[in-house]
């Protein structure tokens, strides 16, 4: 074969190439065109007329209507239920596992994993509208101990956010590094609920999180930090004589919250904060928690320190928040437990707070 | 390989940046498919299953988690068990592991460490992630530390 008859022949290939490209673009843009359809909110209360085509959640999103997710939209935290009347189609596999059978019999799906395609009806908690989201500027970021970030956040000028001491966040990273695409997580505000124009978080550290690492090794006074929220239903309910306030690591955020919500409403509730961590280095906000201690006599800090260096020179509790929270707290009676830590830390404490006669009504906790 | 149309959630989900910021592929460009059957064959040659060695690893992090943050002297290993809050989801999209990592050490001075996502992912998937993955964990090799061959 001469070159002119190779050349032909590339030409031949190349624009039966690019004539396939054009059509398969074309039969993509048909197929997955779903046009505009009809979201039905509450039995008729909200009505949006939205393109087709994205997922329930981002759609939702993007309507400024904010469901929980703590994963992102990936289906591996299962927080983003909705429940679904009408349009979601067949349960799908990525689902099965977080959808109870309880919940099928309610049309729950999850959110992040259903497309909008056809007209839907959705049942969506009302407290959900008021959740908005923010973009604020970091004004401090502070190290609280190794590991651990104190980010401070300004809200817009003029804006304000309503929430309960005990709330969460998300929390949007922008791309970086491999990290191509927006990725965003839960964290529970760490502020006081009364303080409205600026929002405070602790976030430690995780040996490859996205979000974390981002925090971490990326952010920098002056960055604007998109947010939404408050969400979850961790927060005071008080029907009680005594708080039990257990937390390790970051989980300090929302007790830190709670206990100034007790103080700043004048509530009567005697409280026990037990702190975990490891060594001296591991614990922070102490000289502010001890001041708590000495102005206000209803509440006890409770540091533990599981191993204690020598040079740590700790004349506090010894061993685990587990061994204290056995030792110093007798019944469950007229009690409520605030609980926020990895989940070892959880499990270990709930066993303990229901053999002291806690229930899972008088027990609280985030899931996340 | 050609690629199941049901397994590109999966691929998705292995990549850096998705679920973990280095993702689980590493600079591997295997099929993740392609990885679980050549490290099933490296596995049975060392003489153990993924069900086995998952086991062990579940067992060591037990024993860690008996005093979370501080060295356990077990079995002739010393385990250290460090948590984080909130849990990781599986890319397979059947689990969320606790963010949990284990360290553990032989007396002979080898070391190897995992997540409970790893063991997660070696029991039901068969899969030890991608070379060059952060977790990677080589399953000769975690098969002769595990048990000592």
């Amino acid at each position: 074969m001469d070159f002119q008859a190779i050349l032909k022949t590339v030409g031949i290939l190349s624009l039966v190439s690019a004539a396939l490209s054009v059509i398969i673009s074309i039969a993509e843009g048909v197929l997955n065109n779903y046009g505009i359809v009809e979201l039905d909110i509450n039995n008729g209360k909200k009505k949006l007329q939205v393109k087709g085509g994205s997922s329930l959640l981002s759609t939702l999103a993007s309507e400024k209507i904010f469901i929980p997710s703590a994963c992102g939209g990936k289906a591996t935290c299962g927080l983003c239920k909705v429940s679904v009347q009408e349009g979601a189609g067949p349960l799908l596999m990525t689902e099965e596992p977080y959808i109870t059978p309880e919940e099928r019999k309610q049309n729950m799906r999850l959110s992040c994993q259903i497309k909008v395609k056809t007209n839907m009806k959705l049942l969506i908690p009302e407290a959900l509208f008021n959740i908005r989201e923010f973009i604020c500027e970091l004004v401090e970021i502070e190290d609280m101990t190794y590991d651990i970030k104190r980010l401070r956040m300004k809200l817009p000028e003029g804006q304000t956010i309503d929430f309960k001491a005990g709330q969460f966040m998300q929390f949007y990273t922008k791309p970086y590094g491999k990290v191509k695409e927006e990725v965003f997580r839960a964290y529970s505000i760490s502020s006081k609920a009364t303080e409205k124009d600026h929002l405070e978080l602790l976030i430690r550290l995780v040996p490859n999180g996205i979000c974390t690492t981002y925090v971490h090794t990326v952010l920098k006074v002056g960055d604007k930090v998109r947010l939404s929220g408050p969400y979850g239903d961790f927060y005071l309910r008080g029907d009680c004589e005594e708080l039990i306030m257990i937390a390790g690591g970051s989980g300090l955020a929302p007790i830190r919250s709670l206990v100034y919500d007790v103080i700043e409403k004048g509530l009567p509730h005697k409280m026990r904060f037990f702190f975990g961590a490891n060594t001296l280095r591991d614990l922070y906000y102490v000289d502010e928690f001890e001041q708590i201690e000495k102005d206000y006599p209803q509440f006890k800090f409770i540091p533990c320190l599981a191993r204690p260096e020598p040079s740590d020179n700790w004349q506090g509790v010894t061993g685990f928040v587990t061994v204290a929270l056995q030792d110093q707290v007798d019944t469950g009676e007229g009690k409520e437990a605030y609980l926020c830590g990895s989940p070892g830390m959880l499990d270990a404490c709930i066993k303990i707070l229901k053999e002291k006669g806690f229930t899972d009504e008088t027990i609280f906790y985030d899931k996340f | 390989m050609k690629q199941n149309p049901k397994d590109i959630p999966v691929v998705e989900s292995l990549r850096a940046g998705i679920l973990t910021r280095d993702g689980f592929m590493g600079e591997d460009t295997r099929p993740f498919t392609q990885i679980i059957m050549d490290d099933a064959a490296l596995l049975a040659s060392a003489g153990t299953t993924p069900e086995e060695v998952a086991d062990k690893m579940t067992e060591l992090t037990k024993a860690g988690l008996t005093a979370t943050g501080t060295p356990v002297d077990y079995q002739g290993f010393t385990v250290t068990v460090e948590e984080y809050m909130g849990k990781l989801g599986c890319p397979f999209r059947d689990h969320r592991a606790p963010k949990r990592n284990t360290e553990v050490v032989r007396k002979d001075g080898r070391q190897m460490a995992w997540t409970d996502l790893t063991i997660h992912l070696i029991k039901q998937h068969g899969f030890f992630q991608g070379k060059g993955s952060p977790y990677r964990l080589e399953p000769d090799r975690l098969a002769a530390f595990l048990f000592d061959k």
